[in-house]
């Protein structure tokens, strides 16, 4: 048991939380300015499989990274005009965004590589060396060990809470969540916003779903993301639509799944299901025993109709 | 202030420069009804000039037009002389006219600077300057006197100080002619004197202010001209002279009879007379708490009475309606009808016991809109004989008597018996769910804002039909915003502050300032 709890249950936490993180605050700033992203599963899987197809195409995970970013904006920008110019169901868009993505990741793998069910791997993004970190006490080992994406992921809590409540972009982006209406008439142009922040929010979602095929595992398989998607709009209703709180939800969910991994290993005796399904459980958990009212945007789901 | 002292400050200030704003000939219809009908406005710079009418005689969309946000089908918009036209309100600000709506157009969430600085925020090092836009619009808060603090969240505020972070807002985006839609509607008494301030204090510091209101007082203390619209029309037309806002002088009376004439085309009729044969309890609450902002608080309504509940908009009155009712559910303290606790009940159970119900937001309460008017009437005893046989058969032929009755005895206007309620007009609609609640003979009648949106000559009728219901010994539950409405019908008032009694006494006993206190929860 003591092989579980230790400092490497915390660096993988961080690991497997960094997904979440950047699809959760995909997430977002999707819904500050009004509009649901339940479509961050699609785009984390879309994400994922450009990653690597770019990568193993090109040769340079920089460029698999940037494919990935371009495919979210795409995929993003499809959300944006399913939900805000055609103004669908924001739910049945994105589920369909979401449907479409695991159908046809999965068919692609084999016209790229020819088999089905996984890609070959590919080139990972490395461990950034900074110097005499790894004297630092505890957090040396941590910080030792992480990616470029590991440290845009922990740069993006501070970057979204400051794009949010410190520029007048981000003044506008809320106000659109909070009241089109009154936004309008002032002069903030509620559809280019959600536009803009669905489009960014794709682009985090992907750049999730580029981590989990390109910094963990080095390849793409069917249905890589595993509901993540899900799970990182959880944290985001979790931390009640605010920064800093969606980055501990995104990093408890990351600890329960490090924790479930490394009880597996340890063969700690619990059924291999349960523990599997142990980071879905601390979410399900958290979002029922989560008590407060008037947290999310005031105006989200609501279509704003330009008059 | 008060609202006298007001008027006197008014009175010593009025003098007659150009017109800041000349509507003529302006024509608007709807769907064939003619909602303006060729009206002609001056307003005076530097007045305060108010528009009087019914619901529905067409003061709402003469100021729309004058605001940009319809466009008329004829007529034209001068303003400083000039020939204007608007394709949207933002050019009628461009050219110095705001205005403050019913449903404000504030977002909650932010603080008063954020809300005033949307759209054209300041800007340092290419972040936003929050302490830069927190003083700029302190600092205009404080030039109007206007009591508001720029950093508070606007959720936050009372429904008073809400409406000046609106007039904030349009005086930060330029306006110099302000118009005000009903800002008394959600206020109370203390507040509507705070208003009428800061409606003075914009006059000072030379503000044109339309005030478009029902209320005649509010009138003749305010303004300095005044037009009476009926019907899409101008039907009177006259400046209010110093001596004629003097109250309770013959002067005043007199003004106020030839407004209200003119309003109305009639004069208005007597409210219903009061009398005093409360009988036994119908209706007792001991204790009654929902564990949230209700409660705990005792309440006893007596068969043939009307206990009004008056209070600011928000501080209890609908969760105690929807607890009586049985659609929030009670964690403390017993509701008894007529003596048997029915806190646990179902709300068909009390129905059936003698409950009934005029919800005070209709479309989400009492009808439905694409259901047919017959469908509709009998909601609430649809499931009872004579409507239904055997438990589950509907008798349409029983149901469509009732119906026509409904209609008949409560004079529903309607298209055709076949319409649906959503073809009815927003009056006529309340009429019918007035008229269906009424008909149930109950014990117990909850009439929540059983005349918003009537015109005068409704609501008299309505207010007729509680007190028939009083003198037939029911008991009248009658909560409502509008003061004068409660202090006009009830024998017993009791006034809500944060989902308790704050104060309770009978209507003869006390006045406008101890329930406004009350109320606001200032002073005595």
């Amino acid at each position: 048991m003591a092989d579980v709890f230790s400092i490497n249950l915390v660096v993988s936490g961080i690991y497997l939380s960094m997904p979440l993180i950047l699809a959760a605050f995909g997430g977002l700033l999707s819904e500050r300015s009004g509009v649901i992203n339940m479509a961050l599963e699609g785009e984390m899987l879309f994400g994922a499989f450009s990653a690597v197809a770019f990568t193993w195409w090109l040769g340079s995970p920089w460029l698999g990274l940037l494919a990935a970013l371009m495919t979210g904006a795409l995929i993003g920008a499809i959300h944006a005009w399913l939900s805000v110019t055609l103004r669908a169901n924001q739910i049945v868009a994105a589920t369909a965004i979401n449907l479409i993505a695991s159908g046809l990741t999965a068919a692609l793998i084999e016209t790229v590589w020819g088999k089905p069910g996984v890609s070959p791997s590919v080139r990972k993004f490395g461990i950034v060396h900074i110097p005499l970190a790894g004297h630092l006490p505890f957090l040396g080992r941590i910080v030792e060990r992480l990616t470029v994406l590991d440290w845009a992921g922990l740069l993006l809590a501070p970057i979204v809470w400051i794009v949010l409540f410190r520029t007048s972009f981000g003044l506008r982006l809320r106000s659109c969540g909070e009241g089109p209406e009154a936004a309008a008439s002032v002069g903030v142009a509620v559809i280019s916003v959600r536009y803009r922040a669905v489009i960014l929010s794709g682009m985090l979602a992907a750049a999730g779903g580029a981590y989990l095929s390109l910094a963990q595992v080095g390849v793409f398989q069917r249905n890589i993301t595993g509901g993540r998607g899900y799970l990182a709009l959880a944290a985001m209703i979790f931390g009640k639509w605010r920064p800093v709180p969606v980055l501990g939800a995104c990093l408890l969910f990351g600890l329960a799944d490090a924790f479930q991994f490394r009880a597996q290993v340890a063969g700690v005796n619990l059924p291999h299901d349960l523990l599997l399904a142990l980071p879905y459980l601390v979410a399900l958990v958290a979002l029922a025993t989560f008590v407060g009212r008037a947290s999310a945007p005031a105006a989200i789901g609501k279509h704003f109709i330009k008059d | 202030m008060t609202l006298d002292a007001v008027s006197a400050d008014l009175a010593a200030g009025a003098g007659a420069p150009a017109p800041a704003v000349r509507l003529r000939g302006i024509s608007k219809s709807y769907r064939g009804v003619r909602a303006n009908d060729a009206i002609d406005l001056d307003l005076r710079a530097g007045s305060v000039h108010g528009l009087l009418g019914e619901n529905g005689a067409g003061k709402s969309t003469l100021v729309k037009i004058l605001f940009g946000l319809i466009q008329p089908d004829a007529g034209t918009i001068e303003v400083a002389g000039t020939l204007r036209r608007w394709r949207s309100p933002r050019d009628a600000l461009a050219a110095g006219i705001g205005m403050v709506q019913q449903h404000f157009s504030l977002i909650a969430d932010f603080s008063v600077a954020e809300n005033l600085v949307l759209g054209a925020e300041p800007r340092r090092h290419g972040l936003l300057d929050r302490r830069r836009a927190e003083r700029e619009v302190q600092a205009l808060a404080d030039r109007y006197g206007f009591r508001l603090d720029a950093s508070r969240r606007v959720g936050e505020l009372a429904v008073g100080a809400r409406q000046r972070v609106e007039i904030l807002k349009a005086l930060h985006r330029g306006a110099s002619t302000l118009i005000l839609d009903e800002p008394t509607a959600a206020l109370a008494p203390q507040e509507v004197d705070e208003l009428f301030g800061v409606v003075a204090e914009l006059r000072a510091q030379g503000c044109t202010i339309v005030l478009i209101t029902h209320k005649l007082a509010e009138i003749v203390a305010m303004c300095d001209d005044v037009t009476v619209l009926r019907d899409g029309a101008v039907v009177g037309e006259r400046t209010i002279a110093a001596h004629e806002r003097e109250p309770g002088s013959a002067a005043r009376d007199a003004l106020e009879a030839e407004l209200a004439i003119a309003m109305v085309g009639r004069s208005l009729p007597d409210p219903p007379s009061r009398q005093h044969s409360a009988g036994v309890t119908v209706l007792e609450l001991r204790g009654v708490a929902d564990g949230h902002g209700l409660g705990p608080l005792d309440l006893v309504v007596r068969s043939g009475e009307i206990v009004g509940v008056a209070g600011v908009e928000g501080n209890g009155q609908t969760e105690l309606i929807e607890a009586i009712v049985g659609v929030r559910r009670v964690r403390a303290g017993r509701i008894e009808l007529d003596g048997t606790d029915v806190s646990r009940w179902s709300v068909r159970r009390r129905l059936a016991a003698g409950l009934a119900h005029i919800a005070e937001d209709r479309h989400a309460g009492a009808v439905a809109l694409d259901m047919p008017l017959v469908d509709n009437c009998v909601l609430g005893s649809h499931d009872r004989p004579p409507f239904t046989r055997q438990r589950v058969r509907l008798v349409r032929r029983e149901m469509t008597r009732f119906t026509r009755e409904v209609i008949a005895h409560h004079q529903v206007r309607v298209p055709s018996l076949d319409a649906t309620v959503g073809q009815l007009s927003g009056g006529n609609q309340q009429k019918l769910v007035v008229g269906r609640e009424v008909s149930r003979a109950p014990r117990l009648l909850v009439a929540a804002q059983p005349t918003r949106g009537l015109d005068v000559g409704a609501t008299a009728f309505v207010h007729g039909e509680l007190a028939a219901l009083r003198a037939a010994g029911c008991a009248v539950l009658l909560v409502s915003l509008d003061l004068t409405e409660v202090m006009a019908l009830s024998d017993r008032i009791v006034v809500m502050r944060d989902g308790a009694i704050a104060g309770e006494a009978r209507a003869e006993d006390t006045d406008v300032i101890q329930l406004g206190s009350w109320m606001t929860g200032a002073g005595g």
